[in-house]
């Protein structure tokens, strides 16, 4: 991979990175971090990294620097223990897209991450699976989750706000 | 060849159909001449299979595509599979034409598949990294004069050890000042600019060998006035005149790692064409809040100051660019720090390829 390829994948996929560490981890400052981890990890290992496969090794980075630090900050979150939160705290209007993110910060990690590139990133289930180190039916297996779990928040707060 | 040793091997493959029509044949006339074997095959017990089925065994069977076969049998306990199969465009031609003429025949199913389709994610397109252009990478050139330039000093300095061995002379060649270096000198010949508290390789004995870091120095950066009552200042003149070699200059790194220190680091000289750290390199100098453990797989790290993190991350980039990846600023996910490092492995490796000069007081 040349100096060019990796400039390119800056322009490339460092929003893309951006937004897939933020949904993640709730914490902007530290997502930037991650994303300029991953191309500094990125820059010393130039010379190995294929540049068609540069997408999937900075997502594969940045997946695992967060699974790093939600294990150092015991940050896993777990949906079965977040459905007993009460719908009081939720806003009586019914905006989709925030609910669904507000549902998305509810899904296990794991789910959440898989979600996330299929939907963000347009990652086929092999390509989710080789980042996640997950075998594709079990992306599939935590896809059809996530998706589930979602569409249940959803529904739920539909009835709530009528 | 039927016999009486082997017609129990033979009735058995009879029982389990396991028998040619020819050994039928020769199995029947071999009955005919001894019937006394026939009721064996009258009292051989029949096994029955019970009658245990695996269900849903539909689930484990693979189509073509790799699909689980389920989705060719639309049912209504798997309806929720199939909303989220054609939401994720999985479904054949045929399956998307059975499912939306089941959608349009029954409105709870086409609410469903609704409510799924909503659950895909958008992009927030207005998140971005704007901050692009410090991860961007100049690429570094190694120029000729650069290379030249440490054939003739090492020549020159091969030159000096041949004379000096010849004739005894004293020769008070510094290797920073011939490299035209204010920041690697003899502390002898300290210059008003080494009252930074440059760290110096220093003059030594005769015949002492100084390897010179003609890639980058490191200095810390204080003022001129606290520099005579600064402890921190005396400690650093300590370790100067201790130094000798580079494990010396790291020591003394580490024992300047207390809080409030300020490195600032210089690069070659001889890079500057090149280098994205200029003259105002100092004023966006690292504080330290310590350093640790000094020496870790021939790193040195420290802890910058976490209250100047954001201009770290921007001089971060630019020593890393200057450095080629030598001196890094980084994330340390473990401790939640940032820290930066100093790859002093390839350091010593250059090292040997930079000027050897003999020196004296």
């Amino acid at each position: 991979m040349t100096t060019k390829q990796y400039n390119e994948s800056v322009d490339a996929h460092s929003d893309g990175l951006l937004r897939f560490a933020v949904k993640s981890l709730r914490d902007e400052e530290l997502a930037r971090d991650l994303v300029q981890e991953a191309y500094l990890k990125l820059w010393t290992k130039l010379e190995t990294v294929d540049a068609q496969k540069v997408k999937s090794y900075l997502f594969t980075a940045v997946y695992h620097s967060i699974v790093d630090h939600s294990r150092k900050t015991e940050r896993h979150r777990n949906y079965e223990a977040q459905q007993t939160t009460s719908f009081d705290e939720l806003n009586t209007s019914f905006d989709l897209q925030q609910h669904l993110n507000e549902a998305l910060q509810r899904l296990p990690e794991i789910q959440k991450t898989v979600v996330m590139l299929r939907d963000y990133e347009g990652y086929s289930y092999e390509e989710i699976g080789e980042i996640t180190n997950l075998s594709e039916q079990q992306v599939k297996v935590y896809i059809f989750r996530a998706r589930k779990s979602l569409k249940e928040y959803i529904v739920n707060i539909e009835n709530l706000v009528g | 060849m039927i016999n009486k040793e082997n017609i129990e091997a033979f009735l058995l493959d009879y029982i389990e159909g396991n028998l040619s029509e020819n050994l039928k044949n020769e199995l029947f006339e071999f009955l005919d001449e001894n019937p006394e074997y026939k009721e064996y095959l009258d009292e051989l017990p029949e096994l029955v299979a019970p009658e245990i089925t695996l269900e849903n065994k539909v689930e484990l069977k693979k189509s073509l595509e790799g699909k689980p076969e389920v989705f060719e049998q639309l049912q209504e306990n798997n309806l929720e599979l199939w909303s989220v199969a054609s939401m994720e465009d999985e479904l054949n031609p045929q399956e998307k034409l059975l499912f939306d003429r089941i959608k349009s025949e029954s409105n709870s199913i086409k609410k469903l598949a609704q409510q799924f389709a909503a659950t895909k994610l958008i992009p927030e397109r207005d998140l971005v990294f704007q901050q692009k252009k410090e991860l961007y990478r100049k690429p570094i050139y190694v120029s000729f004069i650069r290379w030249s330039s440490i054939g003739v000093a090492a020549s020159l300095a091969l030159f000096i050890l041949w004379q000096q061995s010849n004739s005894n002379n004293q020769p008070t060649l510094s290797a920073g000042k011939k490299k035209g270096k204010t920041e690697i000198s003899p502390s002898k010949s300290r210059t008003k600019d080494d009252s930074k508290n440059t760290i110096n390789i220093p003059s030594v004995n005769e015949n002492e060998v100084v390897e010179s870091w003609n890639e980058l120095a490191i200095k810390t950066k204080e003022s001129p006035i606290e520099e005579k009552t600064n402890p921190l200042s005396e400690k650093s003149e300590l370790a100067i005149e201790k130094v000798n070699n580079q494990d010396t200059v790291i020591n003394s790194l580490q024992s300047l790692g207390s809080e409030g220190v300020e490195l600032a680091i210089l690069s070659n000289p001889s890079l500057n064409n090149e280098n994205p750290l200029n003259a105002k390199v100092e004023d966006k100098a690292l504080t330290v809040t310590e350093f640790v453990s000094g020496k870790i797989n021939n790193r040195i790290y420290g802890k910058p100051n976490p209250s100047r993190e954001e201009k770290y991350m921007s001089f971060g980039d630019k020593l890393a660019n200057a450095s080629g990846g030598r001196i890094q600023m980084g994330y340390d996910a473990r401790s939640n720090k940032r820290l930066f490092c100093f790859k002093l492995g390839i350091f010593s490796i250059e090292k040997k390829k930079s000027v050897k000069a003999v020196t004296n007081k």
